[in-house]
């Protein structure tokens, strides 16, 4: 069985080393010029993510709040069959706010919650070849970050915040009667047992927490040109969890003069059923892992070209370099410790946004967006197909009265078709596609 | 100013658009432009050693490759998944029939009879085995594997994990297929060690169509749009056996076997021909390798020890065993060629393929083994180039052989143009 330990996990840095799925829609002002804000962050409180040095000079008190609505699509092609299975994905709901508070004019105070990384993916399970890498899968990671902003002089301003990470991790899987061992040395699949032949869903639920840190400073170079980054130190976090198991009848019956030497009509089920009781290697059970959530940070600038209208531009890195090994340790004895290499990729984003501000009432933003992977070409899975992104971002604030703002953006996710795998093992043997609409609304109000 | 950097900004995000062009995958198909025929995205064979690729009294991954049905489906570029079965095989196949000796792996003990290795693990894990193929099944084995009269073997778990031929075609959903069973249906007979040619092991005609139709009920209910039904071959041309009345006049000296050397063209004096296998009674027995050929090697390796044919043995196939075979070989084919009528599928006929050879493609006494001087033939080709090391089982240039001919057969019937093997 110590093959499906393996399988169980196999996806999860994958989850985690998604710079698409790791979500940067954390504001619907920031989402409309494609996240570009290292800068010039919008002035709603959610630099505490963006910018933590935007919060300086933030006059009076500001909350805002909103969320981001997300319409996936995707799906899989397999090459050999040329059988096509589309992404189930419902429609995922991303909220964030923040909350600041002006304590005098050089310093503010701030709290946002925010979730860079989070993810559900789902795939039906009836036919999908890649349910046994991982048909459901979600992770939430909640960043809770008090922050302060500091006007340090009248051409710079310096952040910083603390972050509590409150992080949750669901992992669902099937498990392949074929690539277990049926006697020692030999595989079901070496007996003859067809790949996927479901005999066991697997999921694993765990929650782990840990803190990070988010600093950055903004310099106001003219009138027109600023220039800003921020940095979100990477946190390694302890999950602690629960494994479980449950049968899936495979209703087979050994035939005659099989290789196993048993009697004909022997039920398939009843020669694994032992491997669910107490003590086998499918009982279900305590989990525990450890994940690092990389450093990731952004420098970019802001030229005002008008009065009002602005141009910025932002470069994004995640060091998914530092998710080097993740170990996979059960409490039962008879499922064997899992440590996976997961080869990682550091990710760059080049984000290009301009906001025009048309009326008194009325700002129009868009943006472009382009990004590379975390993934590496042979770990490409069902739990996150990914590949490089281009994005595009349209959006606008509207003030429905002095302290009121609305805000709506739309952006539209385009990733490139890249081939991927969905049989443990057998590299990768179709294209997986994946496109994506998101709706942004919110509202900030200022007192 | 504004007009100008509006350009610029367009230039800019231009270029950087550019830059980040689309890297796009795609997929890499076995066939990048198959299937030729949209007839062929899943097919399917279904039928017994031939089909699976039975060679020599063996079969691993080597001999499955040969197949017709796995050059068929290379003509029609479709992917086709084979249960491969890890070398040496199981059972090895023959190198020599007269020193029993089987394929064997360097640095393994020598293969026997019982030698099996595992399926083979492929890089790719077949999603499910187009291929559906098993030794020795006879036509109830296409919908079942349990029961009175069915004939599961260790190789139907390897193949088929535990489904049926049936079952896992129409795991396949096919749009393409071929069947060729019923050979098991009268081989069983001929070829019994005891009894050769007993009346008794033969399906009768009525159970074999009800069989036979059950079979093609399950591949109505899939998504095939078209199939070619193979007859049953005459199992009595094949070079497994030898007429009776060519042992009496080579042992009369009226005719001569294929040897290196004279000697090796008579029988020894130790090796004995009854006179019941005198035309033109010999004419109609059929005396199998085993019962024949065999005991020839064996009375040149023991000169002191006679032994010999006798035509009136039950071992041997007797005149009116002969004509109960072909009886029920022909009445078969009228099943199977009514049922591809009805349904629209081709038939085909092997046994017109293999009668038109030219004379002397199909030996009409092995080459045996010599003591007298070197005679490669009998190891390397006893049945010659047509039958394998066994004398039932087609060798790989025959299934090329069948493949073109069911390429031809396939295009005439549904206008496809599917190349011929060069």
């Amino acid at each position: 069985m110590r093959r499906f330990a393996f399988m169980l996990f196999a996806g999860v840095p994958s989850v985690l080393a998604a710079q698409g799925f790791a979500v940067s829609e954390h504001n619907t002002c920031t989402m409309g010029r494609a996240g570009a804000a290292a800068a010039s962050p919008c002035a709603d409180g959610s630099a505490i993510y963006f910018s933590p040095a935007g919060l300086a000079g933030l006059a009076g008190k500001h909350l805002s709040f909103g969320s981001t609505f997300i319409a996936a699509s995707g799906s899989f092609t397999e090459e050999f069959t040329l059988q096509q299975t589309k992404l189930d994905n419902p429609l995922i709901t991303v909220p964030a706010g923040y909350a600041t508070y002006a304590v005098s004019p050089k310093l503010t105070v701030g709290i946002g919650a925010y979730a860079p990384y989070g993810l559900e993916t789902k795939w039906p399970v009836a036919g999908f070849a890649g349910r046994f890498l991982g048909y459901n899968t979600k992770i939430h990671s909640i960043y809770i970050q008090p922050t302060a902003g500091y006007q340090v002089n009248n051409w710079l301003k310096v952040g910083v915040g603390w972050a509590y990470i409150t992080s949750k991790l669901e992992l669902h899987q099937r498990v392949d009667l074929s690539t277990q061992q049926a006697i020692p040395g030999v595989s079901f699949a070496q007996l003859g047992i067809q790949t996927g032949t479901d005999f066991a869903d697997a999921s694993l639920n765990a929650t782990g927490n840990g803190f990070a840190v988010n600093f950055g400073a903004i310099i106001k170079v003219n009138d027109r040109l600023s220039i800003g980054g921020h940095w979100l130190t990477r946190k390694t976090i302890k999950y602690d969890g629960d494994a479980a198991f449950k049968q899936i009848a495979t209703n087979l019956t050994l035939p005659p003069n099989n290789p196993l030497g048993l009697p004909a009509g022997t039920p398939v089920d009843a020669l694994v059923l032992p491997q669910f009781v107490s003590g086998g290697a499918l009982s279900n059970g305590p989990v525990h892992t450890t994940i690092t959530l990389p450093p990731q940070g952004s420098i970019g600038f802001a030229y005002r070209i008008q009065d009002n209208w602005t141009l910025m531009a932002d470069y994004q890195t995640i060091i998914w370099g530092w998710f080097a090994t993740v170990k996979i340790d059960f409490d039962n004895p008879a499922t064997p410790d899992v440590t996976l290499v997961p080869h990682n990729k550091d990710t760059h984003a080049v984000r290009l946004g301009t906001e025009y501000r048309h009326s008194d009432k009325l700002t129009v933003r868009a943006g472009y967006l382009y990004h590379t992977s975390a993934s590496p070409s042979d770990f490409v899975t069902p739990l996150l197909p990914e590949n490089d992104r281009n994005e595009f971002t349209g959006g606008a604030s509207y003030r429905i009265s002095p302290r009121i703002v609305g805000e709506v953006a739309y952006q539209y996710i385009k990733q490139n078709d890249r081939r991927g795998e969905v049989l443990p093992g057998a590299g990768n043997t179709g294209v997986y596609t994946f496109h994506a609409h998101l709706f942004g609304a919110g509202v900030a109000l200022t007192f | 100013m504004t007009r100008t950097t509006i350009r610029i900004g367009a230039a800019a995000l231009g270029i950087l658009l550019a830059v980040a062009a689309c890297h796009q995958d795609e997929l890499f198909r076995p066939y990048p432009n198959g299937p030729l025929d949209p007839m062929f995205t899943r097919y399917v064979s279904m039928g017994n050693s031939i089909t699976a690729g039975w060679q020599s009294d063996g079969i691993n991954d080597s001999t499955q490759l040969q197949s017709y049905a796995v050059l068929l489906a290379r003509q029609a570029q479709t992917p086709f998944f084979v249960p491969l079965m890890a070398r040496p095989g199981c059972r090895p196949p023959y190198t020599n029939i007269y020193a029993r000796t089987r394929v064997t792996l360097p640095g393994q003990p020598a293969s026997t009879d019982t030698t099996c290795a595992l399926r083979a693990l492929q890089a790719v894990p077949p999603p499910y085995i187009n291929n559906t193929a098993v030794p020795s099944a006879e036509v109830l084995d296409g919908t079942t594997n349990f029961g009175t009269g069915t004939n599961a073997n260790v190789l139907t778990s390897f193949f088929l994990g535990t489904l049926t031929q049936t079952q896992m075609m129409m795991k396949v959903d096919p749009t393409f297929v071929t069947v060729w069973l019923g050979n098991n249906d009268v081989l069983g007979a001929a070829t019994s060690s005891t009894n050769a040619g007993d009346s008794t092991r033969i399906t009768d005609t009525l159970t074999f169509a009800s069989e036979y139709r059950a079979v093609l009920d399950s591949i109505g209910r899939t998504s095939a749009q078209g199939g070619v039904l193979i007859g049953v071959a005459n199992v009595t041309l094949i070079p497994y056996f030898s007429k009776g009345s060519k042992f009496y006049k080579v042992k009369a000296g009226t005719d001569s076997i294929a040897g290196p050397d004279s000697a090796s063209r008579r029988f020894p004096a130790n090796f004995l021909v009854t006179p019941s296998c005198a035309p033109p009674h010999g004419d109609s027995v059929l005396v199998p390798f085993p019962s024949g050929a065999a005991v020839l090697a064996f009375a040149r390796a023991n000169p002191s020890i006679t032994v010999g044919v006798n035509c009136d043995s039950i071992v041997h196939i007797q005149p009116s065993e002969l004509v109960k075979l072909q009886l029920t070989v022909a009445a078969y084919n009228r099943v199977i060629s009514a049922e591809a009528s009805a349904r629209g599928y081709a038939y085909f006929d092997p046994n017109a393929l293999f009668t038109a050879l030219p004379a002397g493609s199909i030996p009409t006494f092995p080459n045996v083994i010599s003591t007298t001087a070197p005679f490669p033939a009998a190891v390397t080709t006893p049945f010659g180039a047509f039958f394998s090391l066994d004398g039932v089982h087609p060798t790989a240039v025959s299934h090329k052989l069948v493949a073109n001919a069911l390429i031809g057969v396939i295009n005439a019937q549904y206008g496809s143009h599917l190349p011929a093997i060069p």
